[in-house]
């Protein structure tokens, strides 16, 4: 057994994606919604650089993953503005009570 | 084997440690856990160096980079799954925080395993040193005591936990239910994966030297025999076992030469400049005048334009969300 091969790094992606969905489904705090996402997209970055890894595609998994890194914190500047502006309005940062947009 | 049990033994037993450190309400008992998870954690690295030792001992190195490269990936994969759920069941928004930052760092590590350098640095730069701070902050500035606490009622949770229990045996059928190996074939003219040239590569230099072994040893025989046959026959077979010999020492520390050039240019990290280049629009690891039916065989000079612009604009975005509201007082007219 040389490499542990593939299979197991799609796995822990499969694992971290299931984590952010639930994270961000039950969490009622929006911080916590927030750290759902960076899950989310931490899982696909494993899979992403395993396939540059084990498959002859090269490079193009590590620069989507460089990409998606970037993209992730430049969301998480953005969503903390946007959470920041809704505590100041609601003083509060539930999620569930952020429904007066609706018709 | 053995080697193996004593280390799950030992991982475990810190484990146990760090949960009574967590769980435990004496100092005397947290102290106790503390010292049980320190002496284990030193036991495991000297039981892991201790074993590399012994298996390069045992002239076989090559499984023994690979066992120490499978116990690192399971550690870092169950640091990552752990440290995942560990954020889903937490309530406390402050250690979600916490067990983000071991989650993430060890997606990072997880990287180091898959010999991407320098997407590991980054992420352990941005996201560890980065975005989980920014989450702290953000934290910080909204937590006041009720809201750092929002609890969500239990069916939600039970609700949630069996969909993505539901989730994952989707995702792990779909994973299981596909050949990995045969997709390597289903894309021609791309050459092999570099896990596989890795492994080739390590093949054929051992081969090399195995061959150069050998030869040296057969040398040294001929030479040996030819100097006890002295006597019944000429000195030209002795000069030319003599020479035989010379050359066999001499191809074997060819081989022992690329053997540590290899090992030293895969130390000195192989995805930086390629990286680097590629954002610049170069692949120097693709051959671009070859035919081919890959649509991304071109850089990335575009989409690093176009991120470095939406960088641009996130920050300013951010800073124009996040300033302090100016608020008309009603009376007077004025801005404050």
């Amino acid at each position: 057994m040389d490499d542990v091969g593939l299979e197991a790094y799609l796995f822990v992606g499969a694992v971290l994606f299931v984590c952010g969905v639930v994270c961000m489904a039950t969490k009622r705090n929006g911080i916590g919604v927030l750290m759902g996402v960076e899950l989310v997209l931490n899982g696909a970055n494993v899979n992403f650089v395993a396939f540059a890894r084990y498959t002859p595609l090269g490079l193009d998994g590590q620069a989507t993953a460089l990409f998606v890194v970037v993209l992730a914190a430049a969301e998480a500047a953005v969503a903390l503005a946007i959470a920041l502006n809704y505590y100041n309005n609601h003083l509060t940062i539930d999620v569930d009570r952020g429904n007066e947009l609706q018709g | 084997m053995t080697t193996l049990l004593l280390v799950l033994l030992f991982a475990i037993l810190m484990l146990a440690g760090v949960a009574g450190l967590v769980v435990l309400r004496s100092p005397a008992l947290k102290l106790l856990s503390l010292l049980v998870a320190g002496g284990c954690l030193f036991v495991l690295l000297f039981v892991l160096g201790g074993a590399r030792f012994l298996y390069d001992q045992a002239d076989a190195s090559a499984t023994a980079v690979g066992g120490t490269k499978g116990l690192l990936f399971w550690v870092f994969a169950i640091l990552t799954c752990g440290g995942a759920v560990a954020v889903v069941a937490t309530q406390n928004i402050v250690r979600m925080a916490f067990w983000l930052v071991v989650s993430l760092g060890s997606v990072a590590a997880l990287f180091f395993l898959l010999h991407a350098d320098f997407l590991g640095a980054a992420q352990l730069l941005i996201y560890v040193g980065g975005t989980v701070v920014l989450l702290v902050f953000g934290v910080m500035l909204t937590a006041s005591g009720h809201t750092i606490r929002v609890q969500t009622s239990p069916a939600e949770t039970m609700l949630g936990g069996g969909v993505g229990l539901i989730l994952l045996c989707v995702l792990v059928f779909a994973i299981g239910s596909v050949d990995w190996a045969d997709i390597s074939k289903r894309i021609p003219e791309a050459g092999d994966s570099p896990a596989i040239a890795d492994a080739k590569e390590d093949g054929r230099l051992k081969l090399q030297l195995a061959n150069a072994t050998k030869a040296e040893s057969d040398a040294k025989e001929g030479l040996s025999k030819a100097k006890t046959d002295k006597s019944k026959t000429d000195k030209s077979k002795a000069d030319e076992a003599k020479r035989a010999l010379a050359d066999a020492i001499e191809s074997k520390a060819e081989a022992e030469r690329s053997m540590a050039a290899v090992e030293a240019r895969r130390q000195s990290g192989r995805t930086l400049r390629p990286l680097g280049l590629s954002f610049y629009g170069l692949r120097p690891d693709r051959n671009l005048n070859q035919p081919s039916n890959q649509p991304l065989a071109s850089g990335y000079l575009l989409p690093f334009e176009i991120i470095s612009i939406h960088l641009l604009v996130v920050l300013i975005g951010a800073a124009y969300l996040a300033r302090a509201k100016r608020r008309v007082t009603p009376g007077s007219g004025t801005e404050l």
